[in-house]
């Protein structure tokens, strides 16, 4: 794998402070961008990973080859360090090279030409967005560029994964809002039927939660609505070349409170207010806006006994009224679907 | 087993993440007779039944291959010499796994 790397106008004394600082030194450590080492480097093309030593996903579909690993993603390719080091992973995955078999080894040896001169087939580009005006118009920016390959638009979510499933995409550029759909459960789904595509959210504008729930999806990253034209295109080039848009401290901050909401919605499940039956079946009637009269004659038990059964709802459910119990019975998932 | 035929601090760490047991070897490799430094190194730490992993990352500068600083000296004019220049990283990465028990 090559990459080109270009580094900052380094003063004397920058370069002496960086060598003092970092032992051994070999060729890829030189310079390595981790930690202190982004500090030196202006730019780079293709594989982060490559300049630090040891592109992993292309190590990680050898070994898959041979047997090492099992076929099955890994866990760690969750971490937001792997991502990091690995931003190349779709393309990896896209060019799976063949092991060449004989003699009394297989061997795999990965001298692929970089991704920035690869003569590669045009990207084929899946456009969602459910204001058909826009997505059109994006068709004809994007038509423009000779190595895209901009298909038929999807205006929801279903469209787009029979799109997704039918021409297989290189990236698809997906709008965060869908009319009542949201873009991240399609990106998800697409993404979990089709690994080897990168998903670019296009939005006006995404809460936390949302970029938590779409880097949790493994989109490659995000793009505002009012970005220019030319930052769109170059945008989904990147992701094509399997590259992770966000910045690396912001993707691990993202994912590092993805694991915190997890932790937290485990916690609360493991808490969950024990109802007993009785109870549970006078929740549903409470839900169904019916009065103590009603659910009394309901359960055929007396007003008073159907009282004490509200009673001790809204104390386990720490509430203060009836609507205020079926509020937090219906968060905390007590009142099914 | 797998063989990680490198004692680079740096090679043993990222590998480590891929959650695969393995062990780190240093095979005695002169990396400046062969074409492919990579594959001479897996194929010297190959073993009937192993698989060995090996890479190699190479700097070229201006067509001209740039080698490992030879000490603290060297290093500074290595990078004072690619200070605001753009260059070449290239890792070839081979895998080799030999048959036979």
């Amino acid at each position: 794998m090559r990459s080109r790397v270009t580094l900052r106008d380094l003063s004397l004394r920058q370069i002496e402070r960086y060598v003092g600082t970092h032992e051994p030194l070999d060729k890829a450590g030189a310079y390595a961008i981790q930690g202190e080492g982004r500090r030196i480097v202006e730019s780079y093309d293709g594989c982060l990973a490559n300049i630090t030593g040891l592109p992993l996903c292309h190590v990680y579909f050898a070994l898959r080859r041979v047997g090492v690993v099992p076929r099955e993603r890994p866990e760690v390719v969750c971490q937001a360090h792997f991502a990091f080091v690995c931003p190349v992973w779709r393309t990896a995955q896209r060019q799976g090279r063949a092991l060449r078999d004989g003699g009394e080894y297989r061997s795999w040896s990965d001298d692929a030409p970089a991704y920035s001169d690869r003569v590669a087939d045009p990207i084929s580009v899946l456009i969602v967005d459910d204001h058909l005006a826009v997505a059109e118009s994006l068709q004809a920016l994007l038509s423009r560029q000779t190595d895209l390959d901009v298909g038929e638009v999807a205006t929801n979510g279903a469209a787009a994964l029979r799109i997704a499933a039918e021409r297989k995409p290189h990236v698809v550029l997906m709008d965060q809002n869908l009319s009542g759909e949201s873009g991240v459960e399609v990106a998800s789904k697409i993404l979990a039927a089709h690994p080897g595509t990168a998903v670019v959210m296009l939005s006006g504008g995404m809460s936390q939660d949302e970029l938590v729930a779409a880097v949790e999806a493994g989109v490659s990253g995000y793009l505002m609505k009012a970005t220019p034209a030319a930052e769109i295109v170059k945008a989904i080039r990147r992701a094509a070349a399997g590259e992770i848009l966000l910045p690396p401290d912001e993707l691990a901050s993202l994912l590092r409170l993805g694991r915190e909401r997890t932790r937290q919605r485990d916690e609360r499940q493991r808490n969950l207010p024990q109802l007993t039956r009785r109870e549970s079946e006078v929740l549903v009637l409470m839900s169904s806006a019916a009065d103590v009269e009603r659910i009394a004659g309901e359960l055929k038990i007396s007003v008073n006994t159907a009282r004490g059964y509200i009673q001790n709802i809204l104390e386990k459910l720490g509430a203060h009224s009836r609507l205020e119990a079926v509020v937090r019975a219906t968060e905390l998932g007590l009142l099914g679907a | 087993m797998l063989r990680l035929a490198s004692s680079s601090p740096r090679r043993v760490d990222l590998l480590e993440l891929l959650q695969v047991p393995f062990e780190s070897i240093a095979p005695n490799v002169d990396e400046a007779r062969f074409a492919s430094p990579a594959r001479a190194k897996a194929d010297a730490g190959a073993r009937p039944g192993d698989v060995t992993l090996a890479a190699d990352t190479e700097i070229r500068f201006d067509g001209e291959h740039i080698g490992k600083p030879a000490d603290e000296s060297h290093a500074i004019a290595m990078l004072a010499t690619l200070s605001g220049q753009e260059h070449e990283v290239r890792t070839d990465v081979v895998v080799v796994a030999a048959s036979g028990a």
